[in-house]
């Protein structure tokens, strides 16, 4: 595509394809969907840059076939296409550019059908998080995939970023609950795959491919009973590392609990905390507080953040409360009290405090909260993100120790471990900062993250269990992945073979070695 | 002009032998893969791969001599293991250490190259317990003789899952050379087997016995003449396993369902290799565009 594109002809040509006409120019459309919802996107806004790279058009189509005549329209012009849930993506995934079509599927939004004996649900890829379990749960059944983020992600976004839920002990992550997709790759092709199907691998070749391959545009989802009741437990161990072992065991046993999730010591006293200031009744969150006094005394510390660290690590684990553990099952509830009764055998011989169903459902009510945290300290002038990666159990605690000390002089760090399997779990570090300046903290911010993934790879881990890849850790992909990126260029290359969907995630721009 | 064998032969001495139907190599390492490849390609000859179907004149790959247990890593219950060893073999490793790979005796006969270029056939599913994962990571050689390393990792979100372009593929994408197969402990187990008149009624139990949150070690819906059997087995601790059975009876038996013994119980048919889908043929063609490999 040239530099020179006449975007209203081709908005007009898009319109004409559109039930309603709906694509726009408008200003206010090109600023809402230039960008997700990456840390250092916030830092650019902050610094004055609300769309540094706006698209050229945003459409919203009414079904795939219109998506697919969409994508046709761009793949005969080699206009790039930027798929769109609800733009709730932390890696960087959305970042169109002048001459990008931004593809917003939320008009794909209807639950199709449930079918009760089987346990399926069909769902259009548009549909919100929240909106998708509230209409499950009147005809009493759950998908079971809750990210924090449910309230403003969609179906679609989860499926191209490979999500995963906070119960994901019980129910897996996003790709154990798709049944089959609805698809419309890089030509224009509408592409159906069903587990057990002839297509069946492609399902796991376009989950998690972020929108790079294909355009996901209906799913069709393995659904559970709503939980009828669940069960409680909470454990605090002296040390992190104890507490793993009781993790590591529970789901080696085969206990599924749906919650698992340890906190180290620092981390545990947040959550202890529980709803976050001014967060309305529900513990739905409450974003965008100004900064008090607290908050803007906390940013000057992150500025020397050994010194933070250093006074963190210097502080006995016990009077943090150590490190504390989570468990809710959701099971039926004969079986729930069966495994209830387990881990408490399997926790206490470990050396953990029982400290009854409290933490769990605190925990239960403010499920949501963590994440509008990060807006008084972004506010106040620092930055803050999180950095999901996964490892065997043997790697695990390697890896923890790993990253800490990577990350420990550039930012403050806190850690807990919330996705067990019986192979291995998912750390989730959160790690704030700060600088003198807007420039510094961009500077310290890309500082790192690149020390961050460097641990991660080194120590042998995975880059990203849930989060996906976007642009924040595709620089890092060749050092983890090698050749198999040059496997996913290829596999591009079948489905998109002009390669608009989505240029620039995911895939590292580098020519292929 | 020399054949493709007697280049091999002088490349890599004592590789090549001569089978029964047809010419095998017999690398030693991946670096023999490589090479074999890379003169096969310059020949403009084909390398069937191990787990592909046999084609006229073409050598055939077999790793009968890369079969060593590189690690067994027993924290995490994995297993590192060359692709020429048996699922068979490895399954008699993890006895020892009171693990298994949870499948059933008559399933562990082939190699694993084999077994995972044929579709991992009788390997335990992520529909019985959506957190379990058999295969963690692995190493292959790709048709131009790099490497592939997809490290082992509980679950990633780096991209697509290349592994699901490689089991079932007949070896057209890669030549799996070494494997992590994760394990599970050995805990008490049970049989159950249930006939249904409808069909329907079966797929729904097993539906709702997994929704339900029993997961079972493994399951099979088997047609017969009357309708259909569901076979479940259970393996967890005492007070769980016997909670679990409790309500799989309940599930079952709401649905129709009417017990039976195990040992009643209709065979497993041995499921036909899957078809290879179209993307992953074109995707072989575009990572093997000479064809060494068969695509």
């Amino acid at each position: 595509m040239g530099k020179f594109v006449k975007i209203e002809p081709i908005r007009r040509d898009l319109a004409a394809i559109i039930s309603g006409g709906r694509a726009s120019t408008a200003l206010v459309d090109k600023i809402a969907y230039a960008r997700d919802l990456w840390p250092r996107h916030h830092m650019l806004v902050r610094g004055g840059e609300p769309a540094p790279s706006p698209p050229g058009i945003v459409v919203w189509p009414g079904d795939t076939r219109e998506v697919a005549e969409i994508v046709r329209y761009a793949s005969e012009r080699g206009l790039p296409l930027v798929p769109y849930g609800a733009g709730s993506g932390v890696c960087g995934g959305i970042l169109p550019t002048p001459t990008s079509i931004v593809v917003d599927l939320k008009r794909l939004r209807a639950l199709r059908s449930v079918d009760a004996e089987r346990l399926e649900a069909v769902a259009g890829a548009g549909i919100i998080g929240q909106h998708l379990e509230d209409y499950l749960g009147d005809r009493g059944f759950t998908l079971g995939h809750f990210p924090s983020s449910i309230y403003c992600s969609t179906l679609g976004g989860w499926i191209a970023g490979r999500s995963a839920g906070q119960c994901s002990g019980r129910y897996g992550k996003i790709e154990d609950m798709v049944l089959g997709l609805e698809m419309v790759d890089g030509r224009g092709e509408i592409l159906r795959a069903s587990q057990g199907g002839p297509d069946e691998a492609l399902l796991p070749l376009v989950i998690g491919s972020e929108g790079t391959l294909a355009i996901v545009t209906e799913a069709r989802l393995r659904v559970a009973p709503a939980p009828r009741e669940r069960r409680f437990a909470a454990y605090e161990f002296p040390e992190t590392i104890e507490g793993l072992e009781a993790l590591r065991h529970l789901y080696q046993a085969g206990l599924r609990p749906a919650v698992g999730r340890l906190y180290d010591p620092f981390d545990s006293y947040m959550a202890r905390r529980g709803k976050v200031k001014g967060e309305p009744k529900g513990g739905a969150g409450a974003g965008g507080q100004a900064p008090g006094l607290g908050t803007r005394l906390l940013v000057r510390a992150l500025r020397r953040p050994s010194a933070l660290n250093e006074l963190v690590e210097l502080v006995p684990s016990k009077l943090f409360g150590g490190a504390m553990l989570i468990l809710v099952w959701e099971s039926e509830p004969s079986l729930a009290e069966a495994e209830l009764l387990e881990a408490k055998r399997i926790c206490a011989q470990l050396g953990g405090r029982d400290l009854g169903e409290g933490p769990g459902r605190r925990w239960l009510a403010h499920r949501h909260s963590v994440s509008y945290r990060q807006s008084p300290i972004l506010a106040g002038g620092g930055f803050l993100d999180t950095m999901e990666v996964a490892a065997t159990w043997s790697r695990m605690f390697p890896m923890y120790l790993a990253v800490r000390a990577a990350l420990a002089p550039h930012v403050f760090v806190m850690a807990h471990f919330s996705h067990a399997y019986p192979d291995g779990a998912s750390i989730y570090f959160t790690f704030a900062g700060s600088r003198s300046s807007e420039e510094e903290s961009l500077a310290a911010y890309d500082r790192t993250w690149k020390a961050a993934l460097q641990a991660v790879t080194d120590a042998g881990g995975t880059l990203s269990h849930h989060h996906g890849v976007g642009r924040s850790k595709a620089a890092a992909m060749r050092r983890e992945q090698g050749a198999a990126i040059d496997v996913v260029r290829e596999l591009k290359h079948v489905l998109d073979p002009q390669g608009i969907l989505n240029p620039g995630t995911l895939i590292p721009l580098e020519p292929a070695s | 002009m020399k054949t493709l064998a007697e280049i091999l032969e002088r490349a890599l001495p004592r590789c090549i032998q001569q089978g029964r139907d047809e010419t095998l190599l017999l690398p030693s390492t991946e670096s023999d893969i490589a090479l074999a490849l890379e003169l096969a390609a310059a020949q403009g000859a084909r390398i069937s791969p191990p787990g592909a179907a046999p084609v006229e004149g073409a050598i055939r790959l077999d790793l009968r001599r890369m079969q060593d247990i590189l690690s067994v890593d027993e924290i995490s219950r994995i297993v590192h293991v060359q692709a020429g060893a048996t699922l068979a073999a490895v399954e008699t490793t993890l006895r020892r250490r009171s693990l298994t790979l949870g499948m059933a005796a008559e399933s562990l006969e082939p190699p694993i190259g084999e077994w995972i270029a044929g579709g991992t056939r009788g390997g335990r599913s992520g529909e019985d317990d959506p957190i379990d994962q058999m295969i963690a990571g692995l190493q292959a050689v790709l048709a131009d003789g790099r490497a592939l390393r997809i490290r082992p990792a509980p679950r990633r979100a780096v991209g697509p899952d290349l592994l699901a372009a490689i089991r079932g593929s007949g070896g057209r994408i890669a030549i799996v050379t070494a494997v992590h197969l994760v394990a599970r402990a050995r805990l008490d187990s049970k049989e159950l087997a249930f006939l249904f008149a409808e069909p329907n009624a079966a797929e729904a139990t097993l539906a709702w016995i997994r929704g339900e949150g029993v997961f079972p070690a493994r399951s099979a819906l088997i047609p017969t003449a009357e309708g259909m059997a569901l076979r479940i087995w259970l393996e967890a601790k005492g007070g769980i396993l016997a909670a679990r059975e409790t309500l799989v009876r309940r599930l079952a038996e709401a649905r129709g369902g009417v017990g039976i013994e195990p040992a009643e119980a209709p065979p497993i048919p041995s499921e036909a290799a899957p078809a290879v889908s179209g993307i992953v043929e074109a995707l072989a063609k575009r990572l093997d565009p000479s064809g060494v490999l068969g695509a």
